[in-house]
This record gives C-alpha cells, structure tokens and sequence, in this order.
C-alpha cells in the first residue's frame, strides 16, 4: 500500500505544478487519475491526493464536484491563511531575536510534515472514508484546528507589527522623522487603499532623492 | 514547483545559504529577511496560490548585496522590482502550462513546465547580474527604514473579522512590547 501511497503523492505534486488559467488543475487530475477523470475541478494541492482516493470511488459527478469545493476551502483556509503564515513569523522570530537557526527547524517540521504526510497518506483516507466525507468539513481535526490557528495568527500579527516599529524606530534615531512617516503611511493606506502599495514605493524613492540631493 | 515550496522561503533558505556560503546574519541582512518575509506572508492573505516572486526576490538581494557587494538600499530596491517581474512570469507560466498540456503528452507538458520555470528564473537572474553591474546606488538607512514602513503598511490585509480577534492582536502587540527588553541589546 506505501508503493501505491508513494506514487500518489508523486504524481499530486502535478497538480500544482500544471497549474494553468483555463484548466485550472484538470491536467493535474489527469496524471492523478491516470486519465480515467477529465472534469474541472478546484482544490487545494494539498488534498489531491484525498481527492483522488476520493474520485477512484465515488462516480457521481455532482459528489465530487461538491467535496473538491470543501476540500478547497479547508485547505486554502487551513494551510495558506492560518498555517502557513503562523510558520513564518515563528521564524522570523527567531531571526529578531537572534536564537539559534536549529529552532527552525520546529515550525518547518511543522508545515512541511502536516502538508507531505497528508499528501502521501491521502489516498488511503479518501478511499477509505468516502461515506463519511459529508462530515468532513466538521469533523474532530479540522474544528479543532480552525478553531485556535486564527487565534495564534493574530497573536502572533500583533507580536509581529510591535516589533516591526521597534526595529525601525532603532533604525531612525529620530522620532520626529519617525513619527512623520508612520502617520504619513497610515494616512495613504487610507486615501489609496490598494494602490497604497504602489504610491509608498514612488514615495521611497522620492525620499531617497530628496536625502541624496542635501 | 521547487520555488514554491516552503524551503524557499527566505527565512528558511538563508540557513541554508549560509552555510553553503558561510554568509554571517547581520542587520542589513536580517532586514531584507523581514521585508522579503512579510511581503510574501501577506500575498498569501490576499488569497494569491504562492507565488514564488518573493522568495526569488529575496534570493536576487542577497546575490547582489553579498556577492556583488552593491549597498543595501540597491539590493533591496532590485529584490522588490525582481519580485514584480516574477510575478508577471509566473502568469507567463501558467498561460505557457495550458498550451504545452494541450499540445503534448502531458508527460512530457510536465517536464517542460518545470524546466521552463527553472530557465526562465535563471536566465531572468543572470540578466539582473548584468544589469546590476552597470548600475550603482547610494546606500542610505532612510531608504530600508521606509521599506519596512512600507512592510507594515500590509497591515490592512489583516481582516479583523470578530472582535476576540482584535482583542488578540492587541494582546500580541501588549506581549510584543513586554518582549522588547529582551532584544532592546539586539539592535
């Protein structure tokens, strides 16, 4: 059964590889399938291969078509939204904090093994919970995770965004200058909203024009 | 597929590089960390599926500060501009991903696919190297400062949904205050 599980997870990394803007992940479910579904559908990469263990028993289009939408959202919701970002400001931590780069390796491990294992030991779970799948979305894992991952996020957001401004006020050494700039980007976040982005790169540039030009 | 994994994220590929290259963590380094970082952590609160320009982004600062030796303020600034660019690559890609599966065994659209990936960051790379050689910058702490500025200016993309929510994020920044004694030695 590892043979098979190893393959899958092989072949699911297809899925995000293949990824193309009319398709979407059809090409991905191709080599997934070996050819046997040719529907579109979107998911998260990370639950191809549940999805495939998934569509390997169940025929009906409709069910399929219904769980690669909860897979999508769990998945999205679940490693790109809370997961992943909980993973990097852990580690950049411990760059501001100067630890050791061995205490990498505990949030790393984190990701990289919740995201493979799931990968390589998917298909199993698809095949085998195809009448359960309705309680997917509640079930135990997924309630307990959706339920304190935010909640670290945030925590760690404003952990995060405190430190920032520290670090850049040591870099100023002004206060003035630093109070000036912090209440000039809140004001452009503001006024220009998505194009805030863009106008606070001009607006480096132009300071970096008027300090060189003194 | 190798760009978008989470080993590629700079705060996990400097290890790495480091030790390959025996690169030592100071702060102009750990700078450019923080802003390559937190660009890429919140393109992924703005829904996008990972793209890889912020990693490579990074990778391209760290090339030009370190071994081309140009100042901080230029590698930061051709880090950002390489990110854009990649950003429109990784479209590129994606269009290039529907005409070779469509055109080709799919076998053979996937080994494509990974290997125009690979030469086309490359190739982008070595024309920022020639770039970057005609070019010089004054280096300037005002210019990194507002580009961490700019980092947190990302804060909006936070979506406070429920008020225990915010209640967390100001106990982060109350834990986050408290916390700096502890690097107030650091900087």
């Amino acid at each position: 059964m590892f043979k098979v599980n190893f393959k899958q997870f092989l072949k699911s990394l297809a899925v995000q590889v293949l990824l193309n803007e009319q398709d979407m992940q059809l090409q991905g479910y191709n080599i997934l399938t070996n050819k046997k579904f040719k529907h579109n559908i979107n998911t998260n990469p990370y639950f191809s291969s549940v999805m495939s263990g998934f569509i390997s028993k169940v025929k009906d289009i409709r069910r399929v078509e219904i769980f690669a939408s909860i897979t999508a959202f769990v998945g999205d919701d679940l490693f790109w939204n809370n997961l992943k970002p909980i993973v990097l400001i852990s580690s950049l931590l411990v760059y501001i904090f100067k630890l050791n780069f061995y205490f990498l390796l505990i949030p790393f491990l984190t990701y990289f093994l919740s995201t493979n294992l799931l990968r390589l030991f998917g298909y199993e779970y698809g095949r085998k919970n195809v009448d359960n799948m309705n309680n997917f979305y509640s079930s135990f894992f997924f309630k307990r995770f959706r339920f304190f991952l935010p909640k670290i996020r945030y925590l760690l957001y404003g952990f995060f965004v405190i430190l920032l401004l520290y670090v850049n006020l040591k870099i100023l050494n002004s206060i003035y200058f630093y109070g000036i700039i912090l209440l000039l980007i809140i004001w452009v976040n503001f006024v220009y909203k998505e194009f805030a982005y863009i106008f606070l790169i001009i607006l480096g540039f132009l300071v970096e024009l008027f300090f060189w030009i003194l | 597929m190798f760009f978008q994994s989470l080993i590629c994220e700079p705060v996990f590929i400097f290890p790495i590089l480091s030790f390959i290259f025996n690169i030592h963590l100071n702060n102009s380094l750990l700078i450019l960390i923080i802003i390559f970082q937190t660009f890429s952590i919140f393109s992924l609160q703005l829904g996008k599926v990972s793209p890889p320009n912020f990693q490579i982004g990074f990778v391209s600062s760290l090339i030009s500060h370190f071994f081309l030796k140009e100042s901080i303020s230029f590698s930061l600034l051709f880090g950002i501009f390489i990110s854009i660019i990649f950003g429109y690559l990784y479209i590129l890609k994606r269009k290039i991903n529907y005409y070779l599966s469509n055109n080709f065994k799919i076998e053979f659209a996937l080994i494509f696919s990974v290997l125009i990936s690979y030469f086309s960051y490359i190739s982008v790379l070595l024309l920022q190297y020639m770039i970057l050689k005609k070019f010089k910058v004054a280096d300037s702490s005002n210019f990194y400062s507002l580009s961490l500025f700019l980092v947190l200016s990302q804060v909006k993309y936070f979506r406070f949904g429920k008020k225990v929510e915010t209640l967390l994020f100001l106990v982060g920044i109350l834990i986050g205050v408290i916390c700096l004694k502890l690097i107030s030695n650091s900087f």
